[in-house]
C-alpha cells in the first residue's frame, strides 16, 4: 500500500494520526481561491515543486499535480511489497480520477493559445494522462487504464483489478486512484452548497456538509502465485457495483444502490451481513448522503455494526476516496481497531445510527468499505483478515 | 467459460452510419480543425424536456444506446460500461469559463453537475431504471476497449448475461481545437481533423441470428515497435487461428503510423489493410467505430465504398484483427469473428 493525503505522506503516517484521532482539515494553502476563508480542505501540505523533487522529475516536466499524487502513492506502495521488478510478472495498473489534469487547465486556460509553457499542458488535461505517467515512470507496460465514476471511482478500480487477476489476465496490478484539490472541484461543490466551513461532522443531526481533500492512494493485488512467501496484508473477498438510477447527484431517500452494492459485494465474498465486523462508510457528511446510507445500512443489517466515516481525517479525496478508505481498512484489521468517527454529537432523528466516535478496540475479520457518486454509482468493497 | 457475442452495434459518427442498412462513405471535410458528427433528430428517441438538458454527448450517447440495446432485443441489461476520452468536455469548459469570467462566484452547479466523466453512463442508467453494474472508463484511446475487455471479462466469468458498451466523445468549443494545433508540426501539415461521436453495441452470452463473437481484447500500455507482429500473431494462435481475412488499423497519417505499418509488413502483406481515420476523424474512442466497421463487414461480406483499402482479396470475411495506439502507447488489439 502507498498513500499521501492530508494526514500523512506515507502508510505509516496514516496509522499515526487515525491511532492519535488527528485530524488533517486545514485551511487551505497551495493555491488561491475566492473560497480560502469560507471552507475547510483536507490539504496536502507540500508543493508541487517538493512532490516533483521527490520524485527526480526532471525541470520542465508536464506533470499535473493528479500525476505526481499518484507516483508519490505507487513508489511507496512498491516499495512495501518489495517489488523490483514490474516486468517478473504480469504487471497492469488501473488508476482512477476526476479531475484529471484540471489543476493545470484551470490555471492555463486562457493562455493555452499564447503561452509556451501553458501549451505543454494541453495533452496532460484527459483523464489518462496521469495514469500514462504513472505508468511510464514506473515502466509499466501491461494492461493501464483509468476509471472515472465520480467519488466511487477508486473502488471500481480495485473491483476490475480483482477481475483481472481472477480471470488470470494479469498477475499483478496496481489499483487506486489520484485527485488534486482544485478550483474546478472547489467551485463545483460549492455551487452545489455542500461545502462545509468547519470540519465536517458524518452522521451527525447538525452536519453542514462535506470537507474536499486531496490524495494519491494504490494498493497492489497479486495472485497467489505472483505473491510467492510475501506476507498478504488483506484479500479483497467482495466487491459490489449497483447504480441507484435515481438522480444524477442525489441519492435516493431508501439508499437502494447503496443496499444493491452492498449486497452484491456480500453475495461475492459468501458473507452475511453478521460477519462484518466494522463498516468504513463513505459518510461525507453531506445532508443526502449520510441519509441515504444510513438507510441502507439499516436494511441490510438488522443489527448495524460498530461504524465510523473517515472523511473528517482525511476530507473528501473524491476518485481517490475509495482506495484511502480501503487502505484505512485494512489498518483497521492489523490494529484490530476501529478509527473514529471525528465530531460526531447527535444522531441523525429518523435513522438513530451512532457511529464509534473514540478509538475502539475489536476484533476485526471482515470490513465493509462504501464509496458512492455522482451518477448514482455506488460501490462497495469487503477486506478481510489473512 | 461462456461465449461473448456482440448481438448489435451502432455507431454515431461523421458519416451517415446511424441505422442504415449499406454503408457508404464520403471524403471528410479536412479544411477545419474539428469535424462534428451527423446529428440525428434526437427528438425521435429523447423527450424535449430532457433533451434541452443534454449535452451532445449525452444525446448520441443516449440515441446510440437505445437503438444498440433493441437491436440486441435487450430490454434492462445487466451492465452499462462506457468508454470515453474527454469525457463531457463542453459542459467542463463552460464550467471553467465561468469560474474564470465571474472569478468564482454567482456559479449555477449545472455545468459542474453535467461535466463528471461518468454522465453518459449515468443517463442512460437513469433512463431505464437500470441498477445494475455500471462502470466509466477514461484511458485515452483504450478508453472504449477497457469498457469492452471488462464486458468481456464479465460474460465470461458469468457475472454477467447482457452487457451494453459504448465509447462517446464529443467536441468542446476549446480544447478539441487546441488538441489539433497541439499536435500540428507546422502549418502547412495536412492533419485528420478531430471529432466526435458514439459507438453502442449489446454483448451477451446468448447467440443470436446476427451475433458475431468478441474473441479477444488485448490492452497493452506500452510495446515495442518491432513486437508488434509477433503480438498479433500470438494473439492468433491464443485464438486457434493462423491468419485473418482482413486488419483494421487506426492510421492517421502521421508519423506513428509506423506502428502499423511495422504489423503490416511482414506476415500480413497479403491481408486485407483497411484504414478508417480519415473518414470519421480522430478522437480518444473512434476505435468504437473500427468495432462497429467490422462487425458490418463480417455481416454482409462487403467492404464499405469510400474507405482506404489495401490488398482487396476476393474472400469471405470471417475473422478480423483490429489494431490501434495513440502516439506510441495505449496499444489495443481486438479479435472478432463470425460465429
Amino acid at each position: 500500500m502507498g498513500i499521501i493525503s492530508a494526514i500523512g505522506h506515507t502508510v505509516e503516517d496514516h496509522r499515526t494520526s487515525l491511532m492519535a484521532s488527528k485530524s488533517g482539515i486545514s485551511t487551505i494553502s497551495n493555491f488561491k481561491t475566492a473560497h480560502a476563508n469560507s471552507i475547510k480542505v483536507g490539504e496536502i501540505k507540500k508543493t508541487n515543486l517538493e512532490l516533483s523533487k521527490a520524485l527526480n522529475l526532471p525541470e520542465n516536466h508536464n506533470y499535473t499535480r493528479t500525476a505526481l499524487l499518484g507516483c508519490i502513492a505507487v513508489k511507496e506502495a512498491l516499495a512495501q511489497a518489495n517489488i523490483s521488478d514490474v516486468f517478473n510478472y504480469k504487471t497492469g495498473l488501473i488508476s482512477a480520477t476526476t479531475v484529471g489534469g484540471m489543476d493545470k487547465s484551470e490555471l492555463h486556460f486562457p493562455d493555452f493559445n499564447s503561452s509556451k509553457n501553458a501549451e505543454k499542458y494541453i495533452s496532460s488535461h484527459h483523464a489518462g494522462d496521469s495514469s500514462n505517467k504513472i505508468a511510464n515512470y514506473f515502466n509499466i507496460t501491461e494492461f493501464v487504464t483509468t476509471i472515472s465514476t465520480a467519488c466511487s471511482s477508486a473502488t471500481n478500480a480495485i473491483m476490475l483489478g480483482a477481475r483481472l487477476i481472477r480471470s488470470g489476465q494479469l498477475d499483478r496490478v496496481i489499483v487506486g486512484g489520484t485527485d488534486p484539490l482544485c478550483k474546478f472541484t472547489i467551485n463545483g461543490f460549492k455551487s452545489l452548497m455542500i461545502l462545509s466551513d468547519e470540519i465536517c461532522a458524518p452522521f451527525d443531526a447538525n452536519r453542514k456538509g462535506l470537507n474536499l481533500g486531496e490524495a494519491g492512494a494504490f494498493l497492489i493485488l497479486e495472485s497467489e502465485r505472483a505473491r510467492q512467501d510475501k506476507p498478504v496484508l488483506a484479500y479483497v473477498s467482495g466487491y459490489g457495483n449497483a447504480n441507484d438510477a435515481f438522480h444524477q447527484t442525489a441519492s435516493s431517500e431508501n439508499g437502494d444502490g447503496a443496499f444493491l452494492a452492498m449486497q452484491k459485494a456480500l453475495k461475492l465474498a459468501k458473507l452475511q451481513p453478521e460477519h462484518i465486523d466494522y463498516i468504513n462508510a463513505h459518510g461525507t457528511a453531506t445532508v443526502n448522503n449520510d441519509s441515504s446510507e444510513s438507510a441502507a445500512i439499516k436494511r441490510l443489517f438488522t443489527q448495524v455494526p460498530k461504524f465510523s466515516s473517515t472523511k473528517a481525517f482525511t476530507g473528501h479525496t473524491l476518485a481517490t476516496a475509495g482506495a484511502v478508505e480501503a487502505i484505512i481498512s485494512i489498518l483497521a484489521i492489523q490494529e484490530q481497531a476501529v478509527f473514529p468517527n471525528l465530531n460526531f454529537k447527535n444522531p441523525i432523528p429518523e435513522l438513530g445510527l451512532i457511529p464509534e466516535t473514540k478509538l475502539v478496540s475489536a476484533k476485526i475479520n471482515h470490513v465493509l468499505s462504501n464509496s458512492f457518486g455522482f451518477g448514482g454509482n455506488c460501490s462497495t468493497l469487503i477486506l478481510s483478515k489473512a | 467459460m461462456k461465449t461473448c457475442y456482440i448481438n448489435s452495434a451502432v455507431s454515431i459518427s461523421t458519416q451517415d452510419t446511424f441505422d442504415v442498412e449499406k454503408l457508404v462513405f464520403k471524403p471528410l471535410d479536412y479544411s477545419n480543425s474539428t469535424v462534428k458528427a451527423k446529428y440525428l433528430e434526437f427528438k425521435k428517441f429523447i423527450s424535449p424536456i430532457a433533451l434541452r438538458r443534454m449535452s451532445s454527448a449525452v444525446k448520441m450517447g443516449v440515441t446510440a444506446s437505445q437503438l444498440a440495446l433493441s437491436k440486441a432485443e435487450i430490454e434492462v441489461p445487466d451492465a452499462i460500461l462506457t468508454g470515453t476520452g474527454m469525457g463531457c468536455i463542453d459542459a467542463t469548459e463552460t464550467f471553467l469559463e465561468a469560474i474564470i469570467a465571474n472569478n468564482e462566484d454567482y456559479l449555477t452547479p449545472t455545468a459542474f453537475i453535467q461535466s463528471t466523466h461518468n454522465t453518459v453512463g449515468a443517463q442512460i442508467a437513469l433512463g431505464l431504471k437500470c441498477k445494475s453494474y455500471n462502470n466509466t472508463y477514461v484511458n485515452g484511446a483504450v478508453s472504449f476497449e477497457s469498457a469492452l475487455l471488462d464486458a468481456k471479462l464479465c460474460i465470461e466469468l458469468d457475472e454477467d448475461n447482457s452487457i451494453l458498451v459504448g465509447g462517446i466523445d464529443e467536441i468542446g468549443a476549446t480544447f478539441s481545437d487546441l488538441q489539433y494545433k497541439n499536435e500540428l508540426k507546422d502549418d502547412s501539415e495536412i492533419r485528420l481533423p478531430k471529432s466526435e461521436g458514439a459507438h453502442f453495441f449489446g454483448l451477451s452470452n446468448i447467440k443470436k441470428e446476427n451475433s458475431i463473437c468478441l474473441k479477444s481484447v488485448e490492452v497493452l500500455h506500452h510495446l515495442k515497435i518491432n513486437s508488434i507482429e509477433t503480438h498479433a500473431i500470438s494473439i492468433l494462435k491464443k485464438c486457434g487461428l493462423d491468419e485473418v481475412d482482413a486488419i483494421i488499423t487506426g492510421h492517421k497519417n502521421d508519423e506513428f503510423d509506423v506502428y502499423y505499418e511495422s504489423l503490416l509488413e511482414n506476415t500480413f502483406q497479403n491481408t486485407t489493410q483497411i484504414a478508417y481515420k480519415d473518414v470519421v476523424g480522430d478522437y480518444f474512442t473512434v476505435s468504437g467505430f473500427a468495432v462497429f466497421l467490422a462487425q458490418y463487414m463480417l455481416i454482409n461480406q462487403t467492404i464499405p465504398e469510400g474507405l482506404t483499402v489495401k490488398q482487396n482479396k476476393a474472400k469471405p470475411f470471417k475473422t478480423i484483427l483490429l489494431y490501434n495506439q495513440e502516439q506510441g502507447q495505449n496499444h489495443s488489439f481486438i479479435l472478432i469473428s463470425t460465429c
